[in-house]
């Protein structure tokens, strides 16, 4: 079942990629195919895991996280119809399942067993954002890239994969409501969790909390500055790329 | 049957030249009708464009085909038998093929990847066989060049990318706005040239038009005709506000827009982006603007630098779409030429299985003691005959067909054995079945 689903996530992946690089539309229609039978496949065993048991192990959280950006992008793809973002997307989804099958408890199985509805909320929540994120990242990078091609005069070929600033302009900021919001329930449950356990909403290590509550700072003051002051285009875009390398720093620090 | 196709092109033919020989479309069936009076063509088409004129027929005999083409021309077209042969190109069989596969699908044409030419042939063909002067041989032809021109163009990015001023501005407001629909363009001077590019853009969605000009009758005139607004010129920082695209055309010497006053709109639209194209000579907007985080400047030689780069990436595109091409018309003629020698062996089956039959019938006439058994005898025995007989040669055929031999072709084979493979004697009758 793994195998297929990995080779489903890889024939979509490497048609993204051709795609994306020959500016050609002839495939899409194969690499939406395999995706779509991989997803299918993917929701099927995901909910089979989640329903029988309590998830454990660090591969099911990275499958989870793939799951979420391939159904972010699908959401993506119904809405403009370009497959620009499936070529981030689709490649990372493989990686993340990818490296989740091959080493399902290589950071030792069981030793993040979640239990209890709150904490698995606060993980299920979390992967949402995260997955959003990457997409943010994603969206923003392809901005620069276009807008470069535009101000440079002399656009290459790539002026005509990337979609237009207008869409990716759009995507930033529908991305960026989806993933805050996510976050900011994810933090809410994953701090009533600790109340329930330990009695105090800030009890655990500071270390550990405090990165997670600057990045919502961080994604929260961008959200904010697209909203109030209309921030638009390039500023927003290179705010949303640091935020998501400050994000994978407060991650690795949060566990 | 062969194809054949003469014509002149805009690769050799100069457009003097070229107009004399043009059919005007509306009567191009009466033109068929007078064609088919030319003996020697049994089926006829005639393309022509502004870029080509060309007859493609198919022909029992190759000299007399050509030669009723020729008449053809000098009798219906005011052109005299010496010029018409120094431009006239005629191309047969494969080459034939292979040329109708590549004007099709706008490999020939002087734009490579324009897409008009596959519209015109199809219209070209579709004439032709609705007033029945295309048979089965054109339209076999035809349709195999209408696929291979579909399959170009969605195997390659050829036709993708625009190649003039006025497309490539629409192309990079697309690029820069997504749909143009609801965006408002400002036009700042009445020239020409910026009314071409204001009306590309409003054929492209961007309906929200505003113009200013130095002089306001001409700017209401210009207005009224691309059916917007007027605004003032003495306004333009007011009016570059509220612009997403300004087309700066202006006879004004020395810059009209400066870095502050698209800075200061740009403040003030809050970092939408603004795409300024200008177009005017002298220059119209300081070449400054586009170190502004928001704007987009692109002048006229940028505008002509994307056509041109575009234009040299279509023809390296069209090497890829040249091999797709190759391929096609290989797959295609093997194709034929395997028909081909099927109805062959069809007809000599025929004419041996005819002759068999009369001379059974003869032989049976003149034995009257002949009884049942002897008759079917004689049936087995020269059955056997013929089959034994044509073994060895349609072995051979077929097998120099296979490696594409050059020396006996299909039509030395038709004349050696007195066959014609499309004759009213038809090989559907005969059996078709192979020798053992």
């Amino acid at each position: 079942m793994v195998a297929i689903l990995i080779a489903c996530y890889l024939a979509s992946a490497l048609t993204h990629l051709y795609l994306l690089c020959t500016g050609r539309s002839a495939g899409v229609v194969y690499g939406i195919g395999a995706l779509l039978a991989g997803f299918a496949l993917h929701t099927l065993m995901l909910g089979v895991s989640f329903a029988t048991s309590a998830p454990e192990g660090w591969g099911l959280w990275l499958s989870g996280m793939a799951w979420v950006i391939i159904l972010m992008y699908l959401i993506v793809y119904a809405r403009y119809r370009d497959i620009a973002l499936g070529g981030f997307a689709v490649p990372a989804a493989f990686i993340l399942e990818g490296y989740a099958s091959a080493f399902p408890g290589v950071w030792g199985a069981g030793s993040i067993a979640v239990q209890g509805y709150l904490l698995k909320g606060h993980a299920v929540l979390a992967l949402l954002s995260w997955g959003a994120f990457f997409l943010l990242f994603a969206s923003a990078l392809m901005y620069l890239v276009q807008s470069q091609q535009l101000k440079s005069r002399r656009p290459s070929a790539w002026l005509h994969r990337l979609p237009s600033l207008d869409i990716l302009d759009d995507l930033n900021h529908k991305i960026l409501y989806f993933g805050f919001a996510f976050l900011t329930a994810s933090l809410l449950l994953g701090s009533m969790w600790a109340k329930s356990r330990h009695g105090a909403y800030w009890s655990l290590d500071p270390v550990r909390t405090w990165p997670l509550i600057l990045i919502w700072g961080a994604y929260g003051l961008l959200l904010v500055c697209r909203l109030t002051r209309s921030w638009k285009g390039k500023r927003s875009a290179v705010f949303s790329m640091v935020a998501f390398f400050a994000a994978l720093l407060a991650l690795v620090v949060h566990f | 049957m062969s194809i054949i196709l003469a014509g002149v092109s805009h690769h050799n033919t100069p457009l003097s030249i070229r107009e004399r020989l043009y059919f005007p479309e509306g009567d191009m069936s009466d033109w068929l009708d007078r064609l088919a009076d030319y003996r020697g063509l049994e089926e006829r088409l005639i393309l022509s464009t502004c870029n080509r004129v060309e007859v493609y027929s198919a022909v029992e005999d190759y000299d007399q085909g050509l030669d009723a083409i020729h008449r053809f021309f000098l009798e219906s077209r005011d052109i005299g038998a010496e010029e018409l042969s120094a431009h006239l190109y005629v191309h047969r069989e494969d080459e034939a093929t292979r040329h109708l596969f590549t004007v099709a699908s706008s490999l020939d044409s002087m734009v490579v990847g324009e897409p008009q030419i596959l519209g015109q042939v199809k219209e070209a063909y579709r004439v032709a066989q609705a007033s029945g002067h295309a048979g089965k041989a054109l339209t076999n032809l035809f349709s195999r060049a209408f696929r291979v021109a579909k399959k170009i163009r969605e195997q390659t990015p050829i036709g993708e990318s625009p190649v003039s001023v006025s497309s490539v501005a629409v192309d990079l407001a697309k690029r820069i706005f997504g749909s143009l629909a609801g965006k408002n363009v400002l036009l700042l001077g009445a020239g020409e040239m910026g009314e071409a590019a204001a009306r590309h853009l409003k054929a492209s969605g961007a309906d929200n038009l505003h113009v200013a000009n130095r002089t306001l009758a001409r700017a209401q005139e210009l207005a009224s005709r691309l059916k917007g607004g007027v605004v003032s010129f003495d306004n333009l920082e007011g009016a570059l506000i509220d612009a997403d695209i300004v087309i700066a055309s202006t006879a004004a010497q020395g810059f009209i827009l400066d870095k502050p006053i698209v800075a200061s709109a740009l403040e003030q639209r809050r970092d939408a982006p603004v795409f300024l194209i200008d177009i005017a000579v002298p220059r119209n907007v300081a070449p400054e603007v586009n170190d502004l985080e928001d704007a987009y400047l692109y002048d006229v030689d940028d505008l002509q630098s994307v056509a041109a780069d575009n234009l040299r990436g279509r023809e390296e595109v069209a090497r890829d779409a040249r091999a797709i091409l190759e391929n096609e018309v290989e797959t295609y003629l093997a194709r034929q030429q395997a028909e081909e020698l099927r109805h062959t062996f069809a007809a000599i089956r025929f004419f041996a299985e005819s002759m068999r039959r009369e001379e059974v019938e003869k032989t049976v006439s003149r034995l009257p003691g002949l009884g049942e058994d002897g008759r079917e005898t004689l049936d087995a025995m020269t059955k056997a005959l013929v089959n034994k007989l044509l073994h060895h040669p349609f072995a051979v055929l077929r097998r120099m067909a296979e490696e594409d031999v050059e020396g006996i072709s299909v039509e030395s084979v038709q004349k050696l054995f007195g066959v014609e493979p499309e004759s009213d004697a038809g090989p559907s009758e005969a059996s078709t079945e192979e020798p053992d």
